[in-house]
């Protein structure tokens, strides 16, 4: 099992060499490929697989191979755009797998985590408020905490805490969300009920205040699956989904950067030069990288404005061709396979719920985000989970590599 | 390296990924007949096949667990209910609790006391609070398992 994953491990960071190797023709790579940063990064994927086998924490040995594959395309990417970003992409992987490590080393039983709801809520809702009076604003939102040159976006982090929360939540009071709500019984279930719905809307009335509406659409993603997989209501599942929609149509009429990003999604062409710019120079770069695409380092994937951050998919999709954002596409539906896995066959239902939710983390903000740089839903600022270029995001997802490391490798223990 | 190797190279790297995702796949696959782990829900089924001069209560798997279906089991002394093992029924439902409830037979009835679970011990949709009495076909529910107590014999 475990002698899989080192394998794997080493087979996936061979062809990310390769591509290194061929991204460095590009004309942005000054001074040669970045090998002394691959070898590290090498090192660092094989010694904590190393480590986690000799402590013998096992566990899904597929999840670490598929997040090496695509944090190591991504940041191939994230350099043969601008080396300079590049190498603090280099610096976050090392800081996520330092994360990662210590995630998976410390936690000695997940299921702990579940006593700690209530501190996940008040943290998350302190980030989310601090970051709203004392952040730094970027682009007309305020989203980020700027230490030295280093910026900081607590959101990444606050999803974390939600799901943490939302699985201990749902798994005291879900089972009883599933009976009548109108009966006499349904007096406790119509409190918790409530107080979830209340919780909701007023996460999603922050972030859309926030203009992160890409965030608000993954949180809406996150709490109705999560619902769902927790009680097992379509009704209420549909009334949610109804509640959104008409938000959103709200949302439309009353912001006008809402309105901008919906328009420049129907029509990037009407106004080309300037609200439609990004999106018709992505539409250019997904048709010049045709099948096969331009090869890497070949292409002008630099054209696309924010290339490294929210458009990454769009630059692999250029320089790789249709294939290759296939295979991208293909490695977020494994890893998204392996989390659901992971839920399903958790010892207690905590761990389902948490792992169901991280699974549904990665599965919307992927599919959120590449349906937003391919034109098939309107842009919305998200990154794109281990591909992007994002020190909070990395940290994330790593940390959210561990957790479902941590669950997979207590399947065999009681419950 | 020269234009046409260059044209190639690019080749080379997408059969790689696509190498890489056979190589994962495959790993994937060898995973699917999931072991089954479930362990052996009574602790001695032997002394639970019932004797037909026996008497008193049986306690009975109405629904909820394939495995504990139609295999009752008599109630001589006190019996645990929960998930953990040294429970001499091992309920396997993600909301039960590790020692989750016990019965006690009392001659006229059988005395169910929920031991303090996360989740409950139902009489129908009612939580039972401390304990209670239960006579002859009386229900109860841990999670979604229903038992059953019926009384056998001619005591």
């Amino acid at each position: 099992m475990k002698r899989r994953e080192l394998g794997l491990l080493a087979a996936v960071l061979a062809v990310v060499g390769l591509a290194l190797a061929l991204a460095s023709r590009a004309p942005e790579f000054k001074g040669g490929a970045p090998w002394g940063w691959f070898t590290a990064q090498v090192a660092a994927w094989l010694g904590i697989a190393l480590a986690l086998r000799l402590k013998r924490i096992q566990g899904d040995p597929l999840l670490m191979p598929l997040a090496c594959l695509l944090s190591g395309m991504g940041w191939v990417m994230v350099w043969r755009l601008n080396p300079d970003l590049g190498e603090r992409q280099a610096i976050w992987i090392l800081v996520g797998l330092l994360a990662y490590a210590i995630t998976a080393l410390t936690i000695r039983d997940y299921r702990n985590l579940e006593h700690y709801k209530y501190v996940c809520l008040v943290c998350g809702v302190v980030l989310q408020v601090s970051v709203m009076l004392f952040g730094t604003e970027i682009n007309g939102a305020r989203l980020w905490f700027r230490v030295g040159s280093f910026q900081f976006q607590p959101v990444e982090v606050v999803k974390i805490l939600m799901i943490l929360f939302l699985a201990a939540f749902l798994r005291r009071y879900g089972r009883w969300m599933r009976i009548g709500l109108l009966s006499r019984e349904g007096r406790l279930p119509r409190r918790a009920l409530m107080l979830l719905g209340v919780g909701w809307l007023a996460a999603e009335g922050v972030l859309i205040l926030q203009k992160d509406l890409g965030m608000a659409l993954l949180f809406m993603g996150i709490f109705l699956t999560m619902f769902y997989m927790a009680t097992g209501r379509t009704d209420l599942v549909v009334v949610a989904g109804f509640l959104f929609v008409i938000g959103a149509v709200g949302g439309l009429l009353a912001f006008p950067h809402v309105r901008i990003r919906v328009y420049a999604w129907l029509d990037p062409f009407a106004d080309s030069q300037n609200t439609g710019y990004q999106m018709s120079q992505a539409l250019f770069s997904l048709a010049w990288g045709g099948l096969f695409g331009t090869g890497l380092g070949m292409g002008e994937p630099t054209r696309v404005p924010e290339a490294a951050t929210d458009f990454a998919f769009v630059a692999l999709a250029e320089e790789l061709g249709f294939l290759g954002a296939v295979a991208i596409l293909v490695a977020f539906m494994l890893l998204v396979t392996r989390a659901f896995r992971v839920a399903m066959r958790a010892r207690c239902e905590f761990g389902t719920l948490l792992a169901g939710g991280l699974a549904v983390l990665i599965a919307w903000q992927s599919l959120i985000l590449i349906a937003g740089t391919i034109k098939l839903i309107p842009m919305t600022g998200i990154t794109l989970p281990f591909v992007s270029y994002g020190g909070s995001s990395m940290l994330a997802s790593f940390v959210m590599l561990a957790l479902l490391r941590r669950i997979s490798s207590q399947e065999e223990g009681p419950c | 390296m020269s234009e046409i190797t260059l044209f190639y190279a690019k080749f080379v790297l997408l059969i790689g990924v696509y190498a890489l995702l056979g190589l994962l796949i495959r790993a994937l696959i060898k995973d699917i007949p999931m072991p089954s782990k479930t362990s052996e829900p009574l602790a001695s089924p032997v002394s639970s096949l019932p004797s037909p001069d026996s008497s008193g209560w049986w306690l009975s798997v109405l629904q909820g667990q394939e495995r504990l279906e139609g295999r009752d089991l008599e109630l001589r002394e006190e019996l645990l209910l929960g998930r953990a093992p040294e429970c001499r029924v091992v309920v396997n439902d993600p909301f039960a609790s590790a020692r989750h409830a016990r019965l006690v037979p009392r001659g006229a009835g059988v005395w169910l006391e929920d031991l303090g679970s996360t989740n409950g011990t139902f009489l129908g949709a009612e939580a039972v609070q401390g304990g209670v009495l239960l006579n002859e076909g009386g229900r109860f529910s841990i999670g979604d398992v229903t038992f059953e107590l019926v009384r056998r014999g001619n005591a």
